[in-house]
């Protein structure tokens, strides 16, 4: 991956998200006035913001042209969309089978996901640790997790 | 002598132990922290004698601002917002294999910044109290302006790329309810927004996840494992020595910023390192793994601790969550904090003083002693850690709140931080942007409506203090821009 073309995506990415985020600051309820007349409204210190953000993202533009043909590692994509996929499916399983269930199943998996396929360590690894984090949180933290739908709450 | 023997009590003792080791635990559990390791341990001070339940309420504060540094340092996951500044310098030395020395620096460094302000607190929290009134927004703008500086001190090499990240926490600072009008920005009606994005879920989503996900695209692999030794070692005393002006200036700054009202340990923490990127014996290292950035980060939010309860117990003004709910732990016990305090309650107020030196001193025991066994998590397959480590980020975002959404926005930062990392842009600007912006917003629009919009009375000797801040940051942002031309400079050549 040339680090030109990352960085003058990257730069050009933060100031088109610079130029919508200013758009936003036009409508009506950002223009409201200060605190009892005084003071500046609510878009005034975000736009300030947004200033500097545009004129550091097209000074990232410009610099990265000086180091257009220089090399940078690139990651393996598809390794990293599966971790991601699978930490998202891992978070809409923990809204519906609850903390456990969905901890276990995500454990099992991202495991040998990563390389790691000893079945003796990984699956006491995959059951007990959720169990214990569960068990930490509900009843010595008092920090009830999401339960599931199979218990009956009593 | 009296307030000595109130605390030499089986109960006060028990109570200062177990307080330590919750505190320890809850601190270090990424997502949790401070305010709610004490609102847990609340309801049991209910039932308590006044002496022992000021003790417990001490102890866990204490200890939970020190557990956030095991996990930053041993996982690259800051347990609390306040230890964010250690990941910078402690996870790199974990990754040279000197955890054990890294923790050894920030235990010290923690109980060194804690017993100084403690000591501060005792011969001085009247006076600091008042002092700390005279600090307005204005000066409080120009601390945060110089506080910000050490943005481009963690973006060495690529200081646009780290300028533009300070700037986008920032912004994202200013997601949720105007602080000023109450009006509702960036939200895009979405209705869990209009609280703010969570620091805690964005902070455990760009270091936590961020770094799993990019560990899991590296292209060597990712079956590799962390060698070095476990435990707890300290560094010789010499290796002290040589770094004594950052531990006492750091300290000191932890101290001064407790006291300031809305402030907090995380604010001063990288206002320390920002000081120690500036001064320190080994500024060129910092960021690669050097011990004087543990000193710097872990002594200056400890210090903190003692600080904030100047203006808490002084004045009966809570600086930050933590100390209010650590106020009404008094208020419940039917102390009353305020100007009367020292007046009415000497004792109980001894007896509080002399807790702290003894959490402390509990609290250096504890981390050294469990270290050994803490540390064993880096004996673990990388692919097991990363795995514990992705549960306890969702669950430590989880728990602060009990919201789902919190979760989303923590997969949300982890994506992000992904991403900003193949781009080569450093993440912990992002963190000191949305640390510092909301007091940033604050007090520059107070500030502005003080001087009826006059900025330029920032810049003024009507404001001494102001002015002398505003300098040493422009000073060290030019002296910062000077060192990124040069580099670039030397790095074209070289190509």
């Amino acid at each position: 991956m040339r680090v030109g073309v990352r960085d003058t995506s990257f730069g050009a990415v933060m100031l088109a998200a610079a130029g919508l985020l200013w758009l936003e600051t036009g409508r009506e309820a950002y223009q409201e006035g200060g605190v009892l007349g005084y003071g500046f409204d609510p878009a005034f210190f975000p736009r300030i913001l947004i200033v500097l953000w545009s004129a550091t993202a097209l000074l990232l533009i410009l610099r990265s042209i000086a180091f257009w043909d220089e090399q940078a590692a690139a990651p393996r994509w598809g390794m990293a969309g599966l971790a991601v996929a699978l930490t998202g499916l891992y978070v809409l399983l923990i809204g519906k089978i609850g903390f456990l269930f969905a901890s276990v199943a995500f454990m099992a998996l991202l495991m040998p996901l990563m390389g790691y396929r000893r079945l003796l360590v990984l699956l006491p690894v995959a059951v007990l640790f959720p169990i214990a984090v569960w068990y930490t949180f509900n009843f010595l933290l008092f920090i009830p997790l999401p339960t599931s739908p199979w218990f009956v709450r009593l | 002598m009296d307030s000595l023997w109130l605390l030499l009590t089986p109960a006060t003792m028990a109570a200062i132990l177990l307080g330590t080791v919750f505190g320890v635990i809850v601190g270090a559990l990424p997502g949790l922290g401070s305010v709610l390791a004490i609102t847990i341990i609340l309801p049991f001070t209910f039932t308590m004698d006044a002496v022992p339940a000021i003790a417990l309420v001490l102890a866990v504060y204490c200890s939970s601002v020190y557990g956030g540094s095991v996990s930053a340092i041993l996982i690259n996951t800051p347990g609390t917002p306040q230890s964010a500044a250690t990941t910078l310098d402690g996870y790199p030395m974990t990754r040279r294999g000197e955890a054990d020395l890294a923790l050894g620096w920030a235990t010290m460094a923690s109980l060194i910044g804690g017993l100084f302000s403690t000591v501060v607190l005792i011969i001085a929290a009247p006076q600091l109290a008042r002092v700390a009134l005279r600090f307005g927004p204005i000066e409080t703008f120009a601390l945060i302006c110089l506080a910000l500086t050490c943005i481009a001190g963690v973006s060495r090499g690529s200081m646009i790329k780290g300028i533009l990240a300070g700037l986008l926490g920032l912004f994202l600072a200013t997601v949720g309810t105007d602080p000023m009008t109450g009006s509702v920005r960036f939200t895009f009606d979405v209705f869990a927004l209009s609280g703010g994005l969570g620091l805690i879920p964005v902070l455990v989503g760009l270091f936590a996840l961020g770094e799993v996900f990019s560990r899991m695209a590296e292209r060597h692999g990712s079956t590799a494992q962390i060698e070095g030794r476990v435990g707890f070692r300290l560094a010789p005393l010499r290796e002290w020595l040589l770094r004594w002006k950052t531990l006492l200036k750091s300290s000191l700054i932890g101290t001064f910023v407790g006291i300031l009202p809305g402030t907090g340990a995380a604010t001063a923490s990288f206002i320390a390192y920002s000081e120690a990127q500036r001064s320190g014996r080994y500024k060129e290292k910092l960021g690669t793994g050097e011990p004087e950035g543990i000193v710097a980060s872990e002594s200056s939010n400890n210090a903190v601790t003692g600080g904030a309860l100047v203006p808490t117990l002084a004045l009966g003004i809570p600086g930050d969550p933590t100390t209010a709910v650590l106020m009404s732990a008094l208020i419940i016990q039917g102390i009353q904090p305020g100007v009367r305090l020292f007046i009415d309650n000497p004792e109980i107020i001894n007896a509080a003083f002399i807790a702290l030196i003894i959490c402390n001193l509990v609290m250096f025991v504890v981390g050294a002693l469990s270290a050994p066994l803490i540390t064993r998590v880096l004996r673990m397959p990388e692919p097991v850690l990363l795995g514990m480590v992705l549960v306890l980020s969702v669950v430590g975002s989880y728990g602060v709140g009990g919201k789902l959404f919190d979760v989303l926005v923590t997969l949300v930062a982890g994506i992000a931080g992904f991403f900003l990392r193949v781009c080569g842009v450093p993440v912990a600007p992002i963190v000191i942007g949305m640390v510092l912006g909301p007091i940033f917003e604050e007090s520059l629009r107070q500030g502005l409506i003080l001087t009826d919009n006059d900025f330029s009375v920032f810049f003024s000797l009507e404001h001494p203090i102001a002015l002398g801040l505003i300098t040493v940051t422009f000073l060290i942002l030019a002296w910062s821009a000077w060192g990124e031309v040069t580099a670039a400079r030397e790095r074209r050549v070289a190509a």
